[in-house]
């Protein structure tokens, strides 16, 4: 098989420090054929872009994609970028990579070859095959359509500012914006996507439309029947609790303009198709960090890279995967390279070199084939899953891990577990939580709609670990659910035992 | 299967589109911070190449989220080098001490909604700094000022000189000549050939014959080029503006005028210098400086030497119509004057002579002659009073700043466009 490459051609051109797109196509043979063969990725075809600096701010902006809606946050995250990179605070990324198929890299361009080789292991084959792969990325959005449905929905945001007016509709999608948070459906997989039949959905509306028009449906007046009906049915509305902030305002806003549910759906959709990536960072980044690590040294064996290459590379490589530590000046969180690979390569210890303590946290793991333990946790784990169920022992023990309490009651923080006997299961556990979505974004559902008269609706903050809101920005966030629902809005924060302990209204 | 695109080549400024909303979005503050600007720069600094550089509060982005110093939170940290299980850390004064612990990685370029710095190009600077104002007078010159011509293309012509000739156009005409030339004769030829064929007649044949011999020879000799074809370049002469100004900056240094009053009269100077570059191409300023005696220096010493001495302005107003005579041909020139005093004169025989300069040598040649006196009395002077009657006239301005955020405004009302007061 492997008699398909030249291995003095290849070695002699990735020894070379200045690549052209010889180097470039022949390492994403490679790379695809060590992945496949040897560690076998299934992988979407790739897209390898090579840009400039300045297009990677641009691809920065856009969070990658390569088309999306006209709006001023964007430029703001452009000038953000450009700035902090003109002054040297940041450096860009060697690549960038978006979960789409043909599933499109951007290099940078002055990265060595080395770095090509390496971003092209990490990126088009690690990336590619976590997108591909993992249960989020195959439940929650389609790769097939996203570049598709981007497209369609900057045509109808520009079709929507020709015809409304461009402050109009910045108003709309500021507002929705506010809410992208809670525009997730966690539970409830979302159909799939695409620009062709969004259109077709929209054309079917319009003609609906003009079919069923009746002169005397517009004596009545607007949305009494529907809601009088809902009304009389049921008591409550809505009958559940809905977490779905912007989809229950597309759907169930009295008055909104059916443009205006369109925006909304469309930041909508673009929300649902960013969850899987919030919640897999350490996932995604320690299989990619994992998968060039392993794909470059089978180059190496195989006797396709010489030692140079190979210096470079490890010092690249302990580069990305360097973890300042907590007093360091330069410690901000824990680096989800480190975190990831250093749990993808303790799964492949714990299957070839079981110790005593792995045989009673693992049982499973051991004696087991590495790679395909190691595929099954890519394929079905979520970050706070995966933590939970992969953190080990050693891991904890390698990067000193410790919990710190911290209670806002008390004017000093505890140490509550540290690595030893006592606080490994502590520690996942706390870590397990710190990459629960909930960590972060309030838990805020819909509760009730007043249909009797005044249409306010009801939002209820379930406060958790005595975690409260920040209180300027929820009444700046109320006033974006107001402009959209178009009627009184209040929230509730509730404590456990049911009691308020903040409200807001708007 | 994988597909490699160079992109490099692909058009720049993909983020044009949302920077411009972005812009639009913080525009007022832009607006608020250019007075700020102005103020820090040299007067020909100000109209350099750079860029600038404004200091901006970001647009807040609200969104529901935990007050990071509420709750109970467990905190994963890497690195343990010296705590046991139930050490007690006392907390920093002030601040919770940025307990938030998400992971961040090198991918994600963490923002702050801190003020942030928006890097324009000069060129924008000077939209948003002179969005609403208009060169007094720039029309009236633009019309008044044709003393230059220059030759620019108008299409083509048909006579004309041979240097002049346009090969690609003449050639166009040519061959559409040939072309319907050469189709007239093969539609003939057609008309024959089938005449030929219904002919019996071996005598008629002969003549037909000869006749489709006579238009082939014909098809094939139509001429390359004919006059008909041939065009020429055409030039029109139309009027040059005249793009060249000179300001004259006229400031009493005299004693009473300290620190602060020329802090104002150099940045109005400063302003008026940058209006004029955004109009015209090229700038001169003249700097004239009075107390009893008027004197020509340099932008240094007009600025920055103190001398003290009484107040005698008629002097500088004859030493700027002398120049002008001298060096700024009046039909060649935009001339723009500028004062800046605060008000004291010795004698009101001197303001009155100064009123007649203005009224009879210096207004009826200059674009536009704006007057400011810095004083905080609220009393006229003299010169203020001279300077009152010549209000009606369209090319003279004059206001009252005491105070220097006043600067931007009063400039803003002497250059306001014309047509905007009136409606």
């Amino acid at each position: 098989m492997s008699a398909q490459f030249d291995k003095e051609k290849l070695n002699a051109m990735f020894s070379n420090p200045s690549w052209d797109f010889e180097t470039l196509k022949a390492a994403d043979q490679l790379t695809s054929w060590i992945g496949k063969e040897f560690f076998k990725l299934d992988i979407y075809p790739n897209q390898i872009e090579i840009v400039t600096s300045e297009q990677m701010l641009d691809a920065y902006a856009l969070i990658g994609l390569p088309t999306s809606y006209p709006h001023w946050k964007f430029g703001k995250d452009f000038i953000i970028n450009q700035n902090s990179y003109r002054k040297g605070q940041m450096g860009l990324s060697y690549e960038m990579v978006i979960n789409s198929n043909p599933c499109i890299s951007y290099n940078m361009e002055n990265n060595s070859t080395c770095m090509m080789v390496l971003v092209i292991a990490h990126a088009c084959q690690g990336h590619n095959a976590f997108f591909k792969n993992n249960y989020m990325f195959k439940d929650w959005t389609s790769a097939d359509s996203i570049i598709d449905y981007m497209v369609f929905a900057r045509d109808f945001v520009m079709k929507c500012e020709d015809e409304f007016g461009a402050e109009e509709v910045e108003r709309v999608l500021d507002a929705c914006h506010a809410l992208m948070d809670h525009g997730v459906d966690k539970y409830r997989k979302p159909p799939k996507i695409s620009s062709k039949k969004e259109n077709e959905r929209l054309k079917r509306l319009a003609t609906a439309k003009v079919e069923n028009y009746n002169e005397l449906l517009k004596t009545l007046p607007p949305n009494a029947r529907i809601n009088k009906k809902k009304f009389e049915k049921n008591k409550k509305f809505p009958l559940e609790p809905e977490e779905n902030l912007l989809y229950f305002i597309e759907k169930n806003a009295p008055t909104l303009p059916n443009w205006k549910r369109e925006l909304v759906r469309i930041v909508r959709k673009v929300s649902q198709y960013y969850y899987p990536q919030t919640m897999t960072k350490v996932m995604n980044e320690g299989f990619a960090t994992f998968m060039h690590y392993h794909i470059i040294n089978k180059m190496f064996e195989e006797g396709y890279l010489d030692d140079g290459f190979m210096l470079e590379f490890i010092k690249s490589h302990s580069a990305v995967i360097y973890q300042p530590l907590y007093n360091s000046p330069y410690f901000s969180g824990l680096n989800p390279y480190t975190l990831g690979f250093n749990i993808f390569m303790d799964i492949k210890r714990i299957c070839e070199n079981p110790t005593q303590e792995d045989r009673i946290w693992f049982p499973n793991l051991i004696g087991q084939n590495w790679l395909e333990q190691v595929h099954y946790a890519m394929e079905n784990f979520r970050d706070d899953s995966f933590i939970a169920q992969y953190l080990s022992p050693k891991v904890i023990r390698d990067m000193k891990l410790f919990a710190i309490f911290d209670d806002e009651e008390n004017d000093y923080y505890e140490i509550s577990a540290i690595h030893n006997e006592r606080g490994y299961r502590k520690i996942r556990e706390y870590l397990s939580n710190q990459y629960d979505r909930s960590h972060r974004v309030p838990d805020i559902q819909v509760e009730s709609v007043d249909l009797h008269k005044t249409s306010k609706l009801t939002l209820i903050h379930k406060i958790q670990n005595e975690k409260l809101l920040d209180e300027d920005e929820a009444e700046e966030t109320l006033q974006h659910v107001r402009f959209l629902w178009e009627f009184p809005v209040e929230l509730h924060s509730r404590n456990r035992a049911g009691i308020d302990e903040d409200y807001y209204e708007c | 299967m994988s597909n490699i695109i160079d992109r490099r080549k692909n058009a720049k400024g993909k983020s044009i589109n949302n920077r411009q909303k972005f812009l639009k979005r913080v525009e007022d503050q832009i607006k608020r911070a250019i007075p700020d600007i102005i103020s820090q720069e040299s007067i020909k600094d100000s109209t350099g190449k750079g860029k600038v550089k404004v200091p901006i509060q970001g647009i807040k982005e609200p969104v529901f989220r935990h007050d990071p110093r509420s709750g109970r939170k467990q905190i994963v940290r890497p690195g343990n080098d010296k705590f046991n299980e139930g050490d007690q850390i006392p907390k920093p004064e002030g601040e919770g001490g940025g307990g938030a612990g998400q992971g961040k990685g090198s991918n994600s370029p963490e923002i702050t909604q801190d003020d942030f710095v928006v890097i324009l190009s000069r060129d924008e600077f000077l939209k948003y700094f002179f969005e609403d104002l208009e060169l007094p007078n720039m029309v009236k010159k633009y019309m008044e000022s044709t003393v230059d011509f220059k030759n620019q293309r108008a299409g083509y012509t048909k006579n004309s000189i041979p240097s002049r000739l346009n090969v690609v156009a003449s050639y166009q005409h040519s061959l559409a000549r040939q072309i319907s030339i050469r189709g007239a004769y093969e539609d003939k030829i057609k008309n024959m050939k089938r005449s030929l064929e219904a002919e019996k007649d071996t005598e008629a044949r002969e003549v037909i014959e000869r006749e489709i011999a006579r238009l082939e020879k014909l098809k094939i000799t139509v001429p390359f080029f004919e006059d008909v074809d041939l065009r020429y370049n055409h030039f029109e002469r139309v009027p040059k503006p005249v793009t060249s100004a000179v300001m004259f900056c006229i400031m009493d240094v005299s004693a009473s005028m300290g620190y602060h009053e020329k802090d104002i009269a150099k940045r109005f100077f400063t302003l008026l210098y940058l209006f004029l570059t955004k109009q015209y191409q090229n700038v001169e300023i003249v700097f004239i400086r009075h107390h009893t005696e008027a004197k020509e220096v340099g932008e240094e010493e007009f600025f920055n030497s103190r001398e003290s001495g009484g107040t005698v302005v008629a002097p500088s107003l004859k030493l700027m119509k002398k120049i002008i005579d001298e060096r700024y041909d009046a039909s060649h020139w935009n001339i723009y004057a500028c004062q800046a005093s605060d008000g004291d004169v010795w004698s009101n025989g001197d303001a009155i002579d100064c009123g007649q300069i203005l009224k009879n040598e210096v207004l009826p040649i200059v674009q536009y002659m704006a007057y400011i006196e810095i004083k905080n009395r609220g009393l006229e002077g003299y010169l203020w009073h001279a300077y009152k009657k010549l209000r009606a006239s369209d090319n003279f301005s004059m206001r009252n700043i005491n105070d220097v955020t006043q600067i931007w405004p009063v400039f803003k009302a002497l250059f306001k466009k014309k047509n905007l007061v009136e409606s």
